[in-house]
């Protein structure tokens, strides 16, 4: 199967506490000039889940695979499979998918660097990320990795994206629900992406040109 | 047996913007269902208008002026820009908002239409 140059897969919970993470990583995709993909993509399709993350993993040419939620929940506690069975998917895609599919890249977070040791040893040889579940450490990893990629260079780098994503999510993003008069919990992932995509499309000028006219809480300007 | 669908390559993408740093913004595979994204661009263009972030085109020139609105709010607005940099519901507030802006300089506010010094309308320093 044939990759799409600039789709990014991204792996990873969907949960309410990994919610901030995801909304950054969303932010950080599309902001460097990527189109962000993921299961929750098409919620009206009868697909199978699976066979829905397989299509788009073999459309993919880069993955963002997060695997630092795999403790163990709920009541019997059990350990969430969906991240590192999808990483499996991946590789399979890799090895098995054809040409195209090896051009595939990934990058692969957990909170630390080596614990991936413990549960998923398999995978050792791979340069693993550390985010420590901070955004911020999650925003400047991940930024410098697209910025090796052909989607676009970010002026800055990660530092200036975590600053402009703070000011997106604390005052856009609010703003933005109090004009349509919905929660911001209310907001799908189609609803979060299309206000991403508008608004990084509206950042047309510097930094230093806009902190002239930006309000108090507006977002700080790049040493 | 059909052929498999070909790839995208980079510049079969549909671009709905550039950024200042040079990175194309790509329209996104999913759309929401909620929101056309002519609403969504009418919400956000109504959130910049209020001053949450004032993205403009060109750098910033000219006076700064506090100036009536249609909707008894005061409008803080550079001279030669389309947008205000910020509303507010009275005028000492805008002014404060424009003096917060250039503190350098004193903006110019409209003077009210019911005075006995000076020029009715005309605009004056703060």
């Amino acid at each position: 199967m044939a990759l799409n140059e600039l789709d990014v897969f991204v792996n990873c919970p969907f949960d309410d506490n990994y919610r901030p993470m995801f909304n950054a990583m969303v932010y950080t995709v599309i902001r460097s000039g990527y189109v962000m993909r993921c299961a929750l993509e098409d919620d009206d399709s009868g697909e199978q889940r699976i066979l829905k993350i397989c299509k788009i993993i073999g459309e993919c040419q880069f993955a963002i695979h997060d695997i630092s939620c795999t403790e163990v929940d709920g009541d019997p506690p059990l350990p969430r499979f969906n991240m590192p069975l999808e990483l499996g998917i991946y590789f399979g895609a890799v090895q098995y998918g054809g040409r195209a599919q090896k051009r595939k890249s990934c990058i692969i977070f957990d909170r630390e660097k080596y614990r991936f040791q413990r549960f998923i040893s398999d995978i050792g040889g791979y340069d693993i990320h550390s985010h420590s579940g901070n955004v911020e450490k999650m925003i400047k990893e991940l930024a410098t990795w697209l910025r090796g990629k052909p989607g676009g260079i970010v002026a800055g780098g990660g530092q200036a994206l975590f600053g402009e994503y703070q000011h997106f999510w604390r005052d856009i993003i609010p703003a933005w629900c109090r004009v349509k008069n919905i929660e911001v919990s209310e907001l799908s992932f189609p609803d979060y992406c299309g206000i991403v995509q508008e608004y990084v499309a509206t950042l047309n000028l510097t930094p230093s040109e806009s902190a002239l006219t930006a309000s108090p809480i507006a977002a700080p300007v790049p040493p | 047996m059909g052929k498999p669908p070909r790839g995208k390559s980079a510049s079969a993408y549909k671009r709905v913007g550039t950024t200042y740093d040079g990175v194309n913004v790509l329209a996104q595979k999913t759309k929401s269902k909620k929101f056309t994204p002519a609403e969504i661009r009418a919400a956000l263009a109504q959130v910049l208008a209020e001053g949450a972030i004032e993205p403009k085109r060109t750098p910033k020139k000219g006076n700064i002026m506090v100036q009536p609105t249609d909707d008894g709010q005061f409008a803080v607005k550079r001279q030669g820009a389309k947008r205000a940099s910020g509303k507010r519901p009275s005028q000492k507030e805008a002014i404060e908002r424009a003096q917060e802006l250039e503190p350098n300089k004193a903006p110019l506010v409209r003077r009210v239409r019911n005075t006995t010094k000076g020029k009715a309308g005309a605009f004056r320093k703060a």
